[in-house]
């Protein structure tokens, strides 16, 4: 195997893991719709529900053939995909660690708050929101530590670290 | 030689690279045993300790 297609190998799997971010970013918009739901009209409810379907056929188109894409690169290239983990996935992996501290601090939240003003509502809204909030937390701040050049921009030259 | 260069010669992305160039990103050993293996130089003279100010 070649250079370039251990190159190549590396940027898809970034790539994949940039759309599944995205992915469940559209997710966590897609629970946060259906959160919405307990607090508006029937008319509104209708409307949020193809919505949510609309998002959610949308999700499969932008992630399903990503995935596929891995999967069968994965099973072509064992060894390349075996390569040392770079940015992208330590910054996905980032993601998860501060998405799941900052999930736990929602709930303790959360729990406060449903003794108050939130009491009527069901349990299965507050899964909802959590939820929306633990996978609109982790695609963000996985934007936010990614954001920066891409990897189709200009190079920059250098010789011996230095560039030029 | 090109970013680009080295980051097909290690089997990763230019952006890794570029991360560890500007300081933002700290590589994993395997990655920073690439590089010097790749510069054919110690480690040590290619990644070093900042002093504590």
């Amino acid at each position: 195997m070649t250079n370039q297609q251990k190159t190549s190998v590396a940027e898809q799997i970034d790539q994949m893991m940039q759309r599944v971010a995205l992915g469940v970013f559209l997710v966590a918009v897609a629970y946060a719709i259906s959160t919405l739901e307990y607090f508006v009209s029937a008319q509104t409810k209708d409307i949020l529900d193809i919505v949510s379907r609309v998002l959610g056929i949308f999700i499969l188109i932008l992630v399903f053939p990503k995935f596929l894409k891995f999967v069968i690169l994965r099973r072509n290239n064992r060894e390349a995909c075996r390569e040392p983990e770079g940015f992208v996935v330590e910054m996905f992996n980032q993601a998860t660690g501060k998405a799941f501290q900052f999930t736990f601090i929602f709930l303790i939240t959360l729990e406060f708050v449903s003794k108050g003003f939130l009491a009527d509502l069901p349990g299965v809204f507050f899964v909802k929101a959590t939820i929306s909030f633990s996978l609109a937390f982790f695609s963000l701040t996985f934007f936010y530590l990614n954001r920066g050049r891409n990897d189709s921009e200009p190079d920059d030259n250098f010789v011996n670290g230095e560039n030029t | 030689m090109s970013q680009n260069d080295l980051a097909e010669a290690i089997g990763v992305t230019r952006k890794t690279i570029n991360t560890i160039e500007v300081g933002r990103f700290v590589p994993s050993t395997i990655i920073a045993l690439k590089i010097a293996r790749y510069f054919d130089a110690p480690l040590e003279e290619i990644f070093s300790l900042t002093d504590k100010p």
